[in-house]
């Protein structure tokens, strides 16, 4: 009789121990088919934006904003102009920048990710320009950009910080 | 006694008495069912319940006085004992329901005689997610399939977006700006936990779950372009399944977890294409539709729902995937995501949600006035 108990209680424990895991866990990655070809998931260094924590140290509105044509991420021959003028900000100011990209689209989440693409575009741009990729912070928005981006890519100046 | 106890005695006291007006021709029309009377306190409440949800189901015939099935229960306290009883006296099931909640009671009897019935999944237990920008910032909401029991979810004041619900509505997947940066969050709807499963550097979102809620699909950015990943809901590894110059977004599963069908903008305006969940070269629908997005697969796998562009009107159409033919099912509408059930959609049509039955054509308002209302999402 004791036997039977402690395997009830063995088997209630596990049963417990296993609808934990998958009800809130899932399934680990080690359990599925796709394990071996998965790779660890970076992350990213927390910094300043606009809608987050040090927002305060984020200056908007020194820079020109970059235009696209509607649900495009090619940089319009238009705007490359304003893509020197950032370029050059950059040789008399240490600080980073963050590039902050919005777009409308079909649906939301096609904003959100033709926004990062918008936003990668300029980066690779300056970086073809001269800046350091290091200086270049990207974040996108889509629809639910801050008007500083009116649609298209704005730039906005990260304070280091310290005290002038 | 308990409440099962109770059930059992009267279901021994009153043997099949109703027997006498039950139609045995089985037609090939819907199946006919008879809800009496349930007993017990809470009865009434709970008989009006479980009429609604097998009347939402769009399976059966309700009739007051013969049918091919009997439901029968009792309900105190909110519990309800409830049997299925067919003509020939057999009883298909008799369960006891137990949740603290009449509705939550009532639905899953509901469920249970659909599955009974007709040996498909019901709806009524199931939950639809949705972005509302009523507080005056995106949060995320939850409310049943008929729009009760509006619940918010999310109260980041940041922009919450991109929801998707899990089997059984245990798991929230959604994507929030509440670090400054689009991170992806799952949330246990039973005791609110939240974790951030994926703050990968540039754009995570859109991700949603596979039909047994084992996977997660979505995109991410942190290795260059819009591309679609795999991943499961813990979040730390992930597989890369796309690979192209352009955008690719809004993954969605077939039922069976071994492909997906995914938006992209390779060839111009965003079309659907499906790829194998073990990786391959992507193959494009032929929609016959200019511009496509927000595709879902009905838990069946025979049809994937998307909404259809033609210039600035939209509409949620269908594909089939036998036939290969595409047609409209609610114009003026958008975001269309298959319920459990295979047969219900829902939908935004003109801010409000909507749930439309695909085999009736039925459509049903069931959220209105909550500002603007996007990116429904049906629990798995």
């Amino acid at each position: 009789m004791p036997h039977v108990l402690f395997h009830r209680l063995t088997t209630a424990a596990v049963a417990l121990l296993v609808s934990g895991c998958t009800m809130f866990r899932g399934s680990p990655d080690d359990f599925t088919d796709d394990a071996m070809e998965m790779q660890p998931n970076p992350r990213r260094s927390e910094t300043p934006s606009l809608l987050g924590p040090g927002s305060e140290r984020i200056t908007t509105g020194t820079l020109p904003v970059i235009r696209f044509a509607p649900e495009s991420w090619r940089i319009m021959v238009s705007e490359e102009p304003k893509i020197l003028t950032v370029a050059h900000w950059f040789t008399g100011h240490p600080e980073r920048v963050l590039v902050t990209a919005g777009a409308h689209a079909a649906t939301p989440e096609y904003a959100r990710q033709l926004s990062d693409l918008r936003s990668q575009t300029v980066r690779r741009a300056l970086i073809a320009a001269g800046v350091p990729a290091s200086k270049i912070l990207t974040v996108s928005f889509g629809e639910d950009a801050p008007a500083i981006t009116q649609g298209g890519v704005a730039f906005s100046v990260i304070g280091t910080g310290e005290k002038p | 006694m308990s409440p099962r106890g109770l059930f059992l005695l009267w279901a021994a006291a009153f043997p099949f008495a109703w027997a006498g007006t039950v139609s045995g021709a089985e037609t090939a029309a819907k199946p006919q069912l008879v809800v009496e009377e349930f007993m017990g306190g809470t009865g009434g409440s709970a008989a009006k319940l479980v009429r609604k949800s097998l009347e939402r189901s769009g399976r059966f015939e309700l009739s007051g006085t013969t049918g091919q099935y009997l439901v029968r229960a009792s309900s105190s306290a909110g519990r309800i004992d409830g049997a299925l009883v067919d003509t020939k006296g057999s009883v298909l099931f008799n369960n006891h329901y137990d949740s603290s909640d009449l509705r939550d009671n009532a639905s899953a009897f509901a469920d249970d005689i659909v599955a009974a019935v007709t040996g498909e999944k019901g709806m009524a237990l199931s939950r639809i997610a949705f972005v509302s920008d009523q507080s005056g910032f995106k949060e995320i909401y939850v409310c049943d399939p008929d729009g009760q029991r509006v619940q918010q979810i999310t109260r980041d004041r940041s922009v919450s977006v991109s929801p998707s619900l899990g089997p059984g509505a245990l798991l929230l997947v959604h994507t929030s700006y509440t670090s400054g940066f689009p991170d992806v969050y799952v949330t246990n709807l039973r005791d609110g936990e939240r974790d951030r499963i994926i703050n990968a550097p540039g754009t995570n979102s859109g991700a949603t779950f596979s039909h047994d809620g084992s996977r997660l699909a979505l995109t991410m950015t942190h290795e260059g372009d819009p591309e679609i990943y795999l991943t499961t809901v813990t979040g730390g590894r992930s597989k890369r399944l796309t690979e192209s110059q352009s955008v690719e977004f809004s993954p969605a599963w077939a039922p069976d977890g071994e492909r997906l069908v995914f938006c992209s903008d390779a060839t111009g305006a965003p079309q659907l294409y499906i790829v194998p969940r073990r990786g391959g070269e992507p193959e494009r629908l032929a929609t016959g539709v200019a511009k496509c997005t927000d595709p879902d697969w009905s838990g069946d796998g025979r049809l994937i729902a998307f909404t259809a562009w033609k210039g600035g009107d939209k509409s949620v159409a269908i594909y089939e995937m036998e036939t290969g033919r595409t047609r409209t099912v609610l114009s003026g509408a958008a975001d269309p995501c298959w319920a459990p059930d295979g047969r219900h959609l829902v939908a935004v049509q003109a801010g409000s949600l909507v749930v439309l039955n695909v085999s009736t054509g039925k459509k049903e308002q069931i959220v209105t006035g909550m500002g603007k209302i996007t990116e429904p999402a049906w629990s798995r």
